[in-house]
Formats: structure tokens, C-alpha cells, sequence
């Protein structure tokens, strides 16, 4: 069996800010990113915390390809017939260090992978892992198009449902209950429409939440964040709430009603639909968290359920980052005594 | 005459200079305690707003300011 000294599965951020550190620090490691290149099956819309992360990487954040920095905050309550808007514009969340951007994913993770790349990791783009190989309570490597690939340490960074951990024993199956389901539009918008809509100087950007009638009294919620040509647009509602309803209504319907409301319309008209995408969001909270690590492996991003929905700050890629960056510090002592390996210090 | 004779406190109670120098500011930055993450994000969002609120509008002049503008 070939054996390198680290595998990553998943090369989304959590996989690739592990795969960059470690590449960086000069130990052998392998990225399997399912799709035709990391980003591609990412469909997260959102808002990336950054300030977080400045002591992390710092070298990496001046050339990030972000769409906008987030100078604008609003959360506007519907219901009643009404909508009711808190707002705060503050220089202290925007120029000259701003605390979030917005983000595409497609083109952030590619700058990421280039970036791990350029550090010496190897991507394996098309490359989906079947299941994680173990000895007995130790996971020994992968399997991936038919191959095994032994490793030191394997990082499990595949993702908020995390199949291959929970096939492996590493995790529990997910379950409805800590989990909600998220829809995304993506519209294009031109950026002086978007500056003109949300009151934004050139460049700057908007987050907007939604909460009440969106989701029909049912925990969740909408969102708008401003990229720099286009909005994602969509709504989060908890997926056991919306199964047990006993109604007709589907999640994705929640998606259509919203962009006709009266409050809404205005926001999205003129644009044009170039992307649609549901995705789970893990809301568990900590004490649902699976262990972390074992014998050989570590977990990190949403395969660990690092995500945080505080209502008003909506948590996840920063989280994916820290912890990819986290299972990265770990492996080190892989070299002298394997038998510490992916084990905390 | 109806609205006038019921906002017969109105001129007085704007007259308190705070309502356009601190509180703006106040209201600002108990805001941006809901909106903040940074990398010592370590209260709840409502822990970080009582603080907030304690810490810009507990005060002796506040209250009386409150009192003050139930004439608006």
C-alpha cells in the first residue's frame, strides 16, 4: 500500500487551511477533493469572519480573493405585515482592517488550493474517498477510486454530514434534529445596482438576516449577503421542525415565497437566477460535537460541526479554518512517535 | 390644537444635549456588541448586550433623561 505521512480528505477550507500548514511546514501530505477542483461543490453562501483569523495565516488574508468587506449589518424582523429593520454601518467593522467579507466559494477555495499547492501539498482533484481504513481502533489510510492510500494521520474534513467518519465509527449518524436545511439563490446584480440598493460605497458590502414570517414560526431564517456582482439569497430552517409540520409545505418553497414578499421584491428585481443549491448546516452546538480525534485521525471543519448560528453572526468558515489550521499543529510529533499521532498535546 | 396642547414638553425635552451627543454613540456601540466577532469572542451575544447596556445607559443620568422625554 502507498503511504504518504498525511491525508486530507474534503479540500474545503477546513481541509485546505490543514493541508497548507502542514505543506508549509514541510511534512508530505494529500489532499482528495471529490470535485473537478475545490469550491466546485461548495454551494456555502455566505460571509467569512476574518477578524478571527488574522492571527492565523497572516500572511495569507492581503491577496484573498474576497467579494466585499461587510460595512453594512441589518437584521429585518417580518411579521404583522410589517418589516422592521435594526441596522449599524460602522468603520470599525469595515476600513482599514475589516472584521468580514463576503465570499464565493468556487473562487476562494481555488486560491486556496493554488496557495496549499504552491506550499508543496498535492490536490487530487475528482478524487472521492470510500471509506476510511483502519487497524483495528487506528484509521491507517483511505480508500479512493478503487486504490488504498495508507497515512499517519488522516484529517477528516469531508464535510457538515460526515459520511466516511460516521461509516468508520468515528462519529454518530447525523441526525434531523441537530441539523437545518439551508437554499441559496445566487442573482446577479451589477455592482452599482447593489452599491444603490444597500447604500453602499464603492466596493463595500452588506450582510442582511430575516427573521418571522420567512420561516413561517419555524426556527430559522433568511439571508442576503452582497458579493461583488451578485447576492446570495436564502433561507436556513431547522429540518426536523420543517419535516414534523404534517402540511403540505416543502423547505424549498420557503425560498420562493420569501423573494415574492413585498419587502423582498425590491431587493432582487432586475437580477438574473445563475445559481441554485440546498446544504445542511449543522446547529447541534457543543455538546453535540463528535471527539474530535483518535488514533490517526483528526476531524475539522463541519465533518467536526464546527458551525455557530448566534442569530445575528452566523459561524462556520472561519470555524473550518481555525480547525484546519488546528489539525495541522497536531501531526507534527508523526515523525518521532507515530503512536502520538492526532493526539493532543 | 390637539397635537400642540400634547406636545406641550416637546421644546424642553429635546433641549438635553445628550439625546445628540452620547446616545447616538451609546446605541452604536451596544450595536456593534451584537455584530462583533473577533478572536476573544468568548460571551454569549445577550451577556455581551446587558454588559453593553449596563455599562452606556445604567446611570443616574440616563433615568432622569428617560423620565424626562415621557413628555415627547
Amino acid at each position: 500500500m502507498e503511504k504518504v505521512e498525511c491525508i486530507v480528505v474534503g479540500g474545503g477550507l477546513a481541509g485546505l487551511a490543514a493541508a497548507y500548514g502542514l505543506a508549509h511546514d514541510g511534512v508530505e501530505v494529500m489532499v482528495l477533493e471529490r470535485g473537478n477542483y475545490s469550491g466546485s461543490k461548495n454551494v456555502t453562501g455566505g460571509r467569512l469572519y476574518v477578524r478571527p483569523l488574522r492571527r492565523i495565516y497572516p500572511e495569507l488574508w492581503e491577496d484573498a480573493p474576497f467579494e466585499r468587506p461587510v460595512a453594512r449589518e441589518l437584521i429585518t424582523m417580518l411579521g404583522d405585515g410589517a418589516a422592521t429593520t435594526v441596522e449599524l454601518a460602522s468603520e470599525r467593522f469595515s476600513a482599514p482592517s475589516p472584521q468580514s467579507y463576503t465570499i464565493q466559494r468556487a473562487r476562494f477555495d481555488q486560491w486556496l488550493a493554488d496557495k496549499a499547492t504552491a506550499a508543496g501539498a498535492m490536490i487530487v482533484s475528482d478524487m472521492k474517498a470510500d471509506e476510511l481504513l483502519r487497524d483495528g481502533d487506528k484509521v491507517i489510510g483511505v480508500r479512493a477510486g478503487g486504490d488504498e492510500v495508507g497515512a499517519e494521520v488522516t484529517i477528516v474534513a469531508e464535510g457538515v454530514l460526515g459520511l466516511l467518519a460516521g461509516a468508520a465509527g468515528l462519529r454518530e449518524q447525523p441526525r434531523a434534529a441537530d441539523h437545518a436545511v439551508a437554499f441559496k439563490e445566487v442573482i446577479e446584480l451589477p455592482p452599482g445596482v447593489i452599491e444603490d440598493r444597500w447604500r453602499l460605497n464603492e466596493g463595500e458590502g452588506a450582510a442582511q438576516l430575516f427573521m418571522g414570517e420567512v420561516t413561517r414560526g419555524m426556527t430559522g431564517g433568511g439571508f442576503l449577503y452582497t458579493n461583488r456582482a451578485s447576492i446570495a439569497l436564502g433561507v436556513v430552517v431547522a429540518m426536523e421542525q420543517m419535516r414534523t409540520r404534517g402540511d403540505e409545505l416543502e423547505s424549498w418553497q420557503l425560498l420562493d415565497a420569501f423573494k415574492e414578499a413585498a419587502q423582498i421584491k425590491p431587493l432582487v428585481r432586475g437580477g438574473e437566477l445563475v445559481e441554485y443549491s440546498a446544504h445542511a448546516v449543522f446547529e447541534g452546538g457543543i455538546d453535540k460535537l463528535p471527539r474530535p480525534y483518535g488514533a490517526g485521525y483528526l476531524l475539522a471543519g463541519e465533518a467536526a460541526g464546527f458551525a455557530l448560528n448566534a442569530m445575528v453572526t452566523v459561524r462556520g468558515m472561519d470555524l473550518a479554518i481555525a480547525s484546519g489550521w488546528a489539525a495541522a499543529r497536531r501531526p507534527r510529533p508523526c515523525r518521532s512517535t507515530s503512536a502520538s499521532c492526532a493526539r493532543p498535546s | 390644537m390637539a397635537a400642540m396642547k400634547a406636545g406641550r414638553g416637546v421644546p424642553q425635552a429635546i433641549e438635553n444635549r445628550r439625546l445628540f451627543s452620547e446616545y447616538p454613540g451609546a446605541v452604536a456601540r451596544l450595536l456593534e456588541g451584537f455584530f462583533a466577532v473577533d478572536d476573544e469572542s468568548s460571551a454569549t451575544m445577550v451577556r455581551t448586550s446587558l454588559r453593553g447596556a449596563r455599562r452606556e445607559f445604567l446611570k443616574i443620568e440616563t433615568l432622569k433623561d428617560l423620565w424626562s422625554l415621557r413628555k415627547l
